[in-house]
């Protein structure tokens, strides 16, 4: 009996039930989607690391020595596996393929190769590209103990003149098996490698050249294998070849400063947590964590708030029904059951479709993610637990929306269940009385308002309702305009030159006024950089620093805010007088202006000290800046720019070749090609932000359609009673649209500072030397939004309105109450 | 005694599907000014019928509906919301009030519909609420609320008063002085049409209509009506 009247009730009123069901389906599917690819991820993540013996440790050492001297330490106790191996940068060529490249700050683009421009058909056309390559040995015979390689295509390397090339630089310049790639020494002999294979390493998931450049191109930055006795042959003239890292994996933690106690002083000890690739990988995947949970959990918690507006209004309304009940004899329980049945039956209903099609989207999730980010091995997790915890979560929420009004339905007793509604009682509104003028506005809008302090409760939830959609919105605009204005911030306001040379070691002033006469150049700026490491109290930290010229703004820290006068204040007579740190460094090591850091420079291990100077707000690069010619004098260089930048206004292709073709030149970047592309994946990033947009949407759509409706139904007989009086029915259309763009004008404000908070905290939390972004919301964020969610609120509005057109005054107008 | 309201072969018939039911049956009826009628009737026999096809509220199936010269049968939606609005004034049996305003706010909302309205508070003073006009419905009784509901369409000075059941919800003592209050309003011109099962309240109209199966089976005319402050039930 019981069962056929929930089924009747559904029925009756299916798109309240669907509405709810729905708000459960977005949850759910939101929560088990991302939290089921979270998990693979993360299980992928720790799959790579074990086959492949990722290390625990890294210990730089300090120059170069024989392998023998350096082994033994690796013989503490607590070390597992361990490899001794030589780590450098060298210049490189490569025949590149010249077909536009899919690939951009650290992503493979490939993946989502339909929205950028075709690639041309036929056959491949091939350039020299210069590049630098990061060069790590392998040990000639048997792989690497720790941090071993995932053979790609080919063969694993087995003579001195191979050489194994990281999958992504093989990819951008389309090499193949059996290609070649020449390396060029510092003294200038070069060599050809063959490529035996195209390999993954789990140091390079995420490949970075540098702590301070964590998004290379893989047209100027790439990583490449070769044997020991290869690079002994080409390096070091058929000697042994010596070694300046050690990594190893351990089963004690404390093995790590074991091992750096028994080595040269000076050696650096690196964690598994703060080698470059990991960390950029773990904040990713933390963050993404973050938001697997923390959005489902608003979602469901309006679905939650959605059923209890709807069951206590049916509880409400048919107070008489239970009362009969309850005289016919029908127990507490049953009652209790009936009511929680309908909230259990949307939970259980939305948490199953949820769930299952969390399932498939979370299987294609982890595909696209592992697809981008090039995850070597790929190992994907029952999902029982989360369908478990999706079910339950589902169940929870119709719990926790139902148990309210049900337990007030089973404690009705049936003699007040009966008798007049004690509820619905008019009264004065605290604001009124707070803002006596209130009081004499036309009866209508008094109506309106008043309604609105009603049933507060009900109007709460439509302003979190429409909050919690905002905010969803907002917080990946946000987010989405902090990137933006971050990239836009450095690579056209800081970065501003479109072609960066790098010289080894480094090009005399000549060259540069060589380069500023060559045809279609603009401008120059020759900067030196010496690479250096920060010593703070506790810790040590590895950058470079900058020598700039004031007045030369190629690359310009004024938006970073440091002008000319603050860079000239850096030169003392006799060199450095003080520096400038990148914003986030004074941030991570709780520096700040006037205080002494002490600064070695790697290239002599030379000690400096500074005085700190002021802060340079760069989203990307945490570098230490300096007046060009007192960094010089203060580390004894001679008088060579290890960096050159250009301006083009020519053919900038042809100049770029020019360069590479240059002695001393390691690469050339085409900085203006990366600044297109950046702008380009931008304006595609936006075309995503419609799917947000669409959750937020739909989720707005459902709660004010549910809480408009129940409080239309609530409110039928006033309604229809003023309609009687004469009111026109555009009248009170308005005014019953009014309350609901007043609650949602509420709501689009909280939502709009909750989001604001939401992509501040996540911005915070990604927040290292690594990016550094400030929370910009861009005006338009603001309009669009505005805009889209007023929209929402009329739409949700209107089967509201169409009922209220179609009431029937006859009707209505008899009833003893609504 | 002209007629206020002339209906001429008005019926009204509710089709659900197959089956039609004949709520009123083909009738003559007109209203005089100044005259109370009271509708009687079995449960079902198309007294509120009647009433909300004279009120506005429902289109007559067939005849025509004549209201100060105006066929309200032929009016739009638009126009029968004017009309309920310039010309009507209903009581209904559960007060209908807006649980939102006070008393006087009530009678406040219909004298901003009307172009010339009477004074609220002066209407509701002479309801006898003069002292209640700050409560709200929940803080009235049944007896009150129904008054503030007869101040409400006295406000607009309409041509027709329309009441069902005013006294459903009330005891003897407050029934009776919500039907003096109707009286009072005939006495000051007003048509005033009172629909009830009830026959004592019969006693105090003018006219006395009996329907049953949505026909007039009788149509009698009291000569010397009972003040409504003398009757009993
Ligand atoms: N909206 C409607 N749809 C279908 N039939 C209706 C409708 N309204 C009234 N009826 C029918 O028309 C007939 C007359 O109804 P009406 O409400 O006028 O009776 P009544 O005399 O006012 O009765 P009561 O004294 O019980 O209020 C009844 O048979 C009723 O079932
Ligand atoms: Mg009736």
């Amino acid at each position: 009996m019981l069962w056929l009247k929930l089924r009747r009730e559904i029925i009756r009123s299916p798109w309240q039930f669907t509405a709810a069901v729905l708000i459960m389906v977005l949850g759910i599917v939101m929560f088990s989607a991302s939290y089921m690819s979270y998990l693979n991820l993360n299980e992928s993540y720790q799959y790579s690391y074990e086959v492949l013996h990722f290390a625990d440790y890294w210990i730089s050492l300090p120059g170069l020595f024989p392998r023998d001297a350096v082994t033994d330490a690796l013989e503490a106790e607590g070390v597992e596996r361990g490899e001794a191996r030589l780590v450098l940068s060298l210049p490189a060529e490569v025949m590149s393929s010249t077909r536009p490249k899919a690939y951009l700050l650290g992503v493979d683009l490939s993946v989502i190769e339909e929205y950028l421009p075709r690639r041309e058909e036929g056959p491949v056309r091939r350039e020299p590209k210069r590049l630098e390559l990061r060069i790590l040995s392998v040990p000639d015979w048997g792989r690497p103990e720790v941090n071993d390689l995932l053979v790609v295509r080919g063969e694993y390397a087995s003579s001195p003149d191979e050489i194994m090339l990281e999958y992504r630089v093989a990819d951008y310049h389309e090499l193949e098996v059996g290609d070649e790639v020449t390396l060029f020494a510092p003294d200038g002999r070069e060599r050809a490698f063959k490529i035996a294979a195209v390999v993954r390493s789990p140091e390079f998931i995420w490949v970075a050249r540098s702590r301070q450049d964590i998004f290379p191109s893989p047209d100027t930055f790439g990583v490449a294998f070769v044997p020991e006795s290869g690079l002994a042959e080409f390096l070091f003239a058929g000697g042994e070849m010596p070694v300046n890292e050690l990594v190893f994996t351990v089963s004690d933690p404390a093995a790590g400063e074991a091992v750096l106690d028994a080595l040269p002083k000076g050696a650096t000890l690196t964690e598994r947590a703060h080698q470059v690739s990991h960390e950029v990988l773990q904040l990713d995947l933390d963050g993404y964590r973050q938001l697997a949970i923390f959005f489902p959990a608003l979602f469901l918690g309006v679905g939650a708030m959605v059923l209890y507006v709807l069951q206590a209004r049916t509880v409400h309304a048919q107070r008489w029904v239970i009362g009969t009940m309850r005289a016919m004899g029908y127990s507490r329980g049953a009652i209790m059951v009936h009511y929680l049945a309908y909230a259990l039956l949307a939970g259980l209903l939305g948490s199953a479709i949820g769930a299952i099609t969390g399932l498939l989207v979370s299987r294609w999730i982890t595909e696209l993610y592992v697809a981008i980010i090039g995850i070597p091995l790929v190992r994907t997790v029952p999902q029982y637990g989360v369908l478990a915890a999706a079910m339950a979560f589902g169940l929870i929420t119709g719990a926790l929306g139902g148990i309210i009004p049900a337990r007030a339905a089973a404690s009705l007793l049936p003699a007040e269940a009966m008798r007049e509604s004690p509820a619905a009682a008019g009264k004065r509104p605290w604001l009124e009385r707070v803002f006596p003028p209130l009081a004499r506005l036309r009866a209508l809008a008094k109506v309106g308002y008043r309604d609105l302090f009603r049933n507060p409760r009900r109007s709460l939830y439509s302003v979190l309702g429409v909050a919690v959609a905002t905010s969803l919105i907002l917080v990946s605009s946000v987010l989405l305009d902090s990137v933006d204005w971050a990239m836009r911030h450095q690579f056209e306001d800081i970065e501003r030159y479109d072609v960066m040379a790098s010289f080894y070691p480094g090009a005399p002033p000549e060259v540069l006024d060589e380069l500023a006469d060559e045809e279609g150049v603009r401008a120059v700026q020759g900067v030196v950089e010496v690479p250096v490491e920060l010593h703070f109290a506790e810790e040590v930290y590895t950058t470079a620093l900058r020598g700039l010229e004031p007045g030369e703004h190629l690359y310009d820290l004024r938006p970073a805010g440091i002008d000319d006068a603050d860079l000239e204040a850096t030169a003392g007579s006799s060199g450095l007088r003080g520096i400038v740190l990148a914003a986030s460094l004074g941030q991570r090591f709780g520096v700040s202006q006037g205080d002494i850091v002490e600064v070695e420079s790697l290239l002599d291990h030379s000690v400096r000290r500074f005085e700190v100077l002021g802060f340079a707000e760069v989203p990307l690069g945490a570098l230490v800046f300096g007046e060009r010619d007192a960094v010089a004098r203060s580390f004894d260089l001679p008088e060579l720019y290890t960096t050159v930048f250009l301006t083009v206004d020519g053919d900038r292709e042809r100049l770029i070749k020019d360069l590479e073709s240059r002695p001393g030149v390691v690469s050339v970047l085409d900085q203006a090609n990366l600044r297109d592309t950046v702008r380009q994946l931008l304006r595609m990033a936006y075309a995503f932000i419609g799917v947000m947009l669409l959750l937020g949407g739909l989720l707005a759509l459902a709660v004010v359609f549910t809480t408009t409706m129940v409080s239309i139904l609530e409110r039928e007989r006033e309604l229809a009673t003023m309609r009687i009086l004469g009111t026109p029915s555009r009248a009170v259309a308005w005014m019953v649209s009014l309350q609901g763009l007043v609650l949602g004008a509420v709501g689009l404000f909280l939502g709009a500072v909750l989001g604001q908070v939401l992509a501040s905290v996540a911005l915070g939390m990604w927040g290292s030397d690594l990016f550094d972004f400030q929370v910009v919301t861009y005006p338009r964020t603001y309009v669009v939004t505005g805009l889209g969610m007023l929209g929402i609120l009329l739409l949700s509005g209107m089967p509201a309105l169409r009922r209220l057109a179609g009431l029937n005054l006859a009707e209505v107008a008899k009833r003893r109450e609504d | 005694m002209s007629a206020v309201v002339r209906m001429v072969g008005m019926s009204k018939t509710y089709r659900m599907g197959e089956v039609e039911v004949k709520a009123l049956k083909p009738m003559d009826l007109e209203l005089g000014e100044g005259e109370v009628t009271v509708v009687v009737g079995p449960s079902g026999s198309g007294k509120t019928t009647l009433l909300n096809l004279i009120g506005g509220l429902d289109r007559p199936t067939e005849g025509t509906i004549t209201v100060a010269g105006v066929e309200i049968n032929r009016l739009d939606n638009g126009g029968l919301t004017a009309y309920r609005r310039e010309k009507v004034g209903f009581i209904f049996q559960f007060f209908n009030l807006i649980p939102s305003l006070t008393a006087l706010e009530n009678v406040e909302f219909v004298a901003g519909l009307v172009k010339e309205p009477l004074d609220p508070r002066q209407v509701l003073e002479a309801v006898g609420l003069g002292d209640r006009a700050d409560h709200f419905p929940a803080e009235l009784s049944g007896g009150e609320q129904q008054r503030v509901a007869i101040a409400r369409a006295l406000v607009k000075d309409p041509l027709l008063l329309l009441a069902d059941e005013p006294t459903g919800a009330l005891d003897v003592d407050t029934g009776v002085r919500v039907l003096a209050l109707l009286r009072e309003a005939a006495q000051r011109g007003k048509s005033v049409v009172i629909v009830t099962h009830n026959s004592a309240v019969a006693k105090m109209g003018d006219r006395i209509i009996r329907l049953r199966d949505g026909e007039v089976i009788s149509d009698e005319r009291i000569e010397s009506p009972v003040d409504p402050l003398e009757i009993r039930w």
